[in-house]
């Protein structure tokens, strides 16, 4: 296994190479620069600029070099001296843009997690148990509405009807008084209700799959013969359920977990935008639509090696689960 | 000789007569916020205070006393002249008249040939970290700052003689300062006023740093910019900019501002999520019954993603002020919130967005020959029906126009405003025709010698000119004028400018027009500017007729000091546009709307929105306070 492991970490090298070159060259792909957001942004703001300020602009900012040269010395200070460069929206260094909203997008990431795997493996075990009921249509059915309407729409759906029921607009998890004085204790109860929309609004993007999974796959170990066996055994539902069906069916779940480490550090983005979330995701299209290369490029970079992080993890935890690939990997 | 000197002692007479405490009411003793007698830290207020008679009084007509107290909520996308316009405070300002009066300086004298202008500023006067103010902090900012670019901008044209050789600056003494030219220099102050404004930094907190960078000695002058705001710079240049030019944004940084950003951590960044700018307590302007300014004791920032936001914050009543489109006008008086509207006129000649620019330098002999025939740029205004094309492309909102001043504005006359704007397609084709195109078999026009016309419009991506072609161009198609359009980045559509690449230009980077073409001609006489479609590189060596009488008109302007004839020659530039139109606009110029939470008080009602204002700044924040 660990030899496994180890072969996984040292594919992770080329990998990488391959993957911020891909980056770098995207965000680099369509026309102009970050000096032209900048230029363009200040001109709306009623600042001119001669063709000199612009050059010399895009001399400060090192962006007169051929992007392949600005890719390596990129890379450069990022292996040499852990520095992944300078954020020209923001003014300072990239990391500390990043950090700025880690905590929090941590956070908000891992709440809306549990929340969706905390709801769909109970709906998804009751489904299967209560195949055709009604209560199986009802929580498929509130389970496909979550995934078929866009985020951001249910995010102004929810917030137009709270707004209309009581007059206040909750963009953000802070209000103005928590951001002004602190969090305190009397501002917890608001915190959790501005929580609530966020929460419910991606959180149920990403439940009806689990659910339908967990339901499909529960049902398929059902009808095995080791059910049967144990049934037969006079083994109780809850055993054959929790201890023999649930953990079969928990594979493609955890595999798809993969990808839940990228999706905790950025967030979501769009509806982040829409209910004014002060996390990862707008950094990043706001890094995106101005040009940004090195914030940009940090952040694809970091979700790019959580995705690898993520699918090794995914591997072994399913090794752990599954005795079948554990001894399939044995040989 | 004698007239210039009658003009030159009035103008003198009349700034030094500003006399600061002149409107403050008789008997009257300064008094100051409840918030920073409280905070008992920084003594009487008048200590504060520049001496009582230089203490400046906001005294215009339509202001009421105010209330001290409460915190104007705004949104904002992150600082920068947003923030800092609405609070800037330059030597000089313009009133809300549109004249230059003093603002940080007391009063200016000039020479009799307009070499060398003494600027006196206010006695006692103090940076908002409460160390004085004196020539010293405007001297050090021009030789040192400026003269060395260390703010990334270096010497204003302001700042140049008819040489181009820049000024010298010199201390008097703690409250006089002399800015000498080599060649008469009469508009200097109004120049100063637009170009540069403020003219000062705080010595005592930049010295160091900005010596380091004339030393070349960059890791001391990040060090010490580190030290001054907390923000570690890439580089000296950029940190110059930032600290020197766009001040306001970095916490630490004293100011004459009114708010400075505050230094507490969670409120003292621009780029945060919510930002704060609280009071100047060294602030050196009162009302007239002496209350030091400004009421409102802090203004608050919550950044937000999109305007919707914004609007939303507004109606919700949780945002006090907000420029917003026309369009959301009738939401925002349904609202429950108490929200009023106030339009505020402009400089633009017709909307921006729907100006075309033929570029009258073209280097193709055939089309520079085609759009400097006053006949084709004639069928080109009135082959478009402006009434329809204007419902379709503003949804109703606004109606059909042409490039003209807009009215209240130097220049304005209703036959301008409307003139070539009748819809006559059938006029259009005889004026085609007698511009020297003839229609060729595919129903287009072509050039005498048969060779394809063909109308190369372009302009920058994603500012909706797209949309705005696909309106227009089947005007052009009915009336027999091929048209292609090409969308390009802003960089390449720069470049292209600067190498008189471009043919013509719908939405053009620079619009034609601002309130006065004496104080910001950029976009109104050719050379000057890099970036102005309808004369491309055009300058006095290239143009011809007209186009090289008004270049020679703005010449005669920068060295005629009589009032009168200033104003006749700027008239005469605009009858040569009037008369020329070198420049087209199909719809009328839109106002700017402010929506104010009624709460707000002191809000300028009519004003106008102009770069050369500050925009919002000449509405005076200092000014405005809260009545729940």
């Amino acid at each position: 296994m660990l030899k496994y492991i180890g072969k996984r970490m040292l594919l992770f090298i080329p990998t990488l190479i391959i993957i911020s070159v891909v980056i770098f060259f995207i965000i680099q792909l369509p026309p102009g620069d970050y000096v032209t957001s900048y230029v363009a942004a200040l001109s709306a703001e009623g600042e001119t600029f001669t063709a000199e300020d612009i050059a010399q602009l895009r001399l400060q900012f090192g962006l007169d070099d051929p992007w392949f040269v600005q890719y390596f010395n990129w890379v450069k200070n990022i292996v040499t001296r852990g520095d992944f460069g300078y954020s020209f929206e923001y003014g300072r260094s990239v990391w500390s843009v990043i950090m700025d909203r880690l905590y929090l997008t941590l956070a908000v990431s891992f709440v809306i997690l549990v929340f969706q795997y905390g709801v769909s493996l109970p709906i998804g075990i009751y489904c299967a148990n209560h195949q055709y009921s009604v209560g199986d249509y009802a929580l498929s059915f509130i389970g496909f509405i979550g995934t078929a309407t866009p985020n951001f729409l249910l995010a102004i759906i929810i917030m137009y009807v709270v707004y209309v029921n009581t007059g206040e607009v909750y963009l953000g998890l802070f209000s103005t008084e928590m951001l002004q004085n602190g969090m305190r204790w009397e501002y917890v109860p608001e915190f959790l209700g501005r929580c609530l929309i966020p929460l419910i609004v991606i959180g149920t993007s990403g439940t009806c799959g689990i659910i339908r999974t967990v339901r499909a796959q529960m049902l398929d170990e059902q009808a095995r013969q080791y059910t049967l066996t144990a049934r037969a055994k006079g083994c109780s539902e809850a055993t054959i359920t929790y201890k023999y069906c649930l953990r079969a069916a928990l594979n493609p779940v955890v595999s798809g977990m993969a990808g839940s480490l990228r999706t905790i550090f950025s967030g979501s983005t769009v509806s982040a935008i829409v209910m004014n979330l002060a996390i990862q995701g707008p950094v990043l299209l706001t890094a995106l639509k101005s040009q940004d290369m090195y914030l940009a490029g940090t952040i694809v970079l970091i979700q790019a090696v959580l995705v690898l992080v993520g699918t090794l993890l995914s591997d072994i935890a399913l090794a752990w689960l599954d005795p079948r690939i554990r001894f399939a990997e044995r040989g | 000789m004698r007239n210039i000197k009658k003009w030159l002692s009035l103008a003198l007479a009349v700034m030094l007569c500003m006399s600061a405490t002149a409107a403050l009411a008789e008997g009257a003793t300064f008094t100051e916020a409840p918030f920073l007698t409280e905070a008992s830290v920084y003594g009487d207020v008048a200590d504060r205070l520049p001496v009582a008679s230089d203490v400046m009084v906001e005294d215009a007509s339509y202001l009421t006393i105010g209330t001290y107290g409460g915190e104007l909520r705004r949104s904002a996308g992150g600082g920068n002249w947003d923030a800092g316009k609405p609070i800037e405070e330059g030597l000089f300002r313009f009133n809300v008249s549109g004249a230059v009066e003093p603002n940080v300086a007391k009063g200016y004298a000039i020479n009799d040939d307009a070499t060398v202008y003494t600027i006196y500023l206010r006695e006692g006067m103090k940076w908002s970290d409460g160390e004085p103010f004196t020539a010293e902090d405007c001297v050090w900012f021009y030789n040192a700052v400026c003269l060395n670019k260390v703010d990334g901008k270096g010497v204003r044209n302001c700042h140049k003689d008819a040489n181009g050789d820049p000024a010298v600056v010199e201390k008097v003494d703690d409250t006089t300062f002399t800015v000498t030219f080599g060649t008469p220099k009469y508009d200097f102050i109004e120049a100063l006023t637009v170009d540069l404004k403020w003219h000062f930094a705080p010595k005592h907190i930049f010295e160091e740093m900005v010596q380091a960078v004339i030393d070349g000695k960059d890791e001391e002058a990040l060090a010490a910019g580190k030290a001054i705001c907390g923000t570690e710079f890439s580089d000296v240049a950029k940190m110059g900019k930032e600290l020197l030019y766009h001040f306001w944004n970095y916490p630490g940084v004293p100011t004459l501002n009114p708010y400075v950003l505050s230094t507490e951590e969670g409120k003292n960044s621009i780029k945060g999520e919510y930002y704060e700018f609280v009071r100047n307590p060294y602030y050196w302007k009162v009302d007239t019954a002496g209350q030091q300014l400004p009421y409102i004791d802090k203004i608050i920032y919550t950044t937000v993603s999109n305007v919707d936001q914004q609007l939303m914050l507004l109606l919700d009543g949780t945002v006090d002020y907000q420029t917003v489109a026309m369009e959301s006008i009738p939401t925002i008086l349904e609202s429950e919130t108490a929200i009023n509207i106030y339009e505020w006129s402009g400089g633009d000649w017709g909307d921006v967005g729907t100006q075309l620019h033929f570029n009258l330098n073209v280097a193709d002999e055939h089309l520079n020959a085609l759009f400097n025939n006053i006949d084709f740029r004639h069928a080109m205004s009135i082959c478009v029906d402006r009434e329809e094309f204007a419902g379709l492309y503003s949804d109703g909102w606004l109606s059909g126009g042409q490039a003209a001043p807009q009215k209240g504005n130097q220049g304005y006359s209703e036959e301008w405003a409307s003139k070539w704007t009748e819809y006559d397609v059938d006029g259009a084709r005889k004026l085609f025709e007698s511009a020297g195109l003839v229609m060729g078999t595919d129903g287009f026009y072509d050039f005498a010698d048969g060779t394809d016309f063909v109308l190369n419009i372009v302009s920058v991506a994603d500012n909706g000119a797209a949309d705005t072609y696909k309106i227009l161009e089947p005007y052009f198609r009915a009336a027999g004028i091929k048209c292609t359009f090409k969308d390009s980045d802003r960089s390449n559509i720069d470049n292209d400018l600067m190498a008189n690449a471009i043919e013509a230009m719908l939405f053009p980077v620079t619009g034609i027009g601002d309130i006065s073409i004496v104080l910001k001609p950029n976009s109104m006489v050719p050379g000057y500017a890099t970036n102005v479609a309808w004369y491309g590189t055009m300058d006095e060596t290239t143009a011809t007729g007209d186009l090289l009488k008004l270049i020679e008109l703005k010449k005669e302007l920068d060295v005629t000091v009589d009032p009168d004839k200033r104003e006749e020659i700027a008239l005469q530039m605009l009858k040569l546009h009037e008369e020329n139109m070198w420049t087209l606009a199909y719809v009328e110029a839109s106002s700017t709307y402010h929506a104010v939470n009624a709460r707000i008080k002191n809000f300028l009602e009519q004003g106008v929105w102009s770069d050369i204002y500050r925009d919002m700044g000449i509405a005076h924040v200092q000014c405005w306070y809260i009545e729940e």
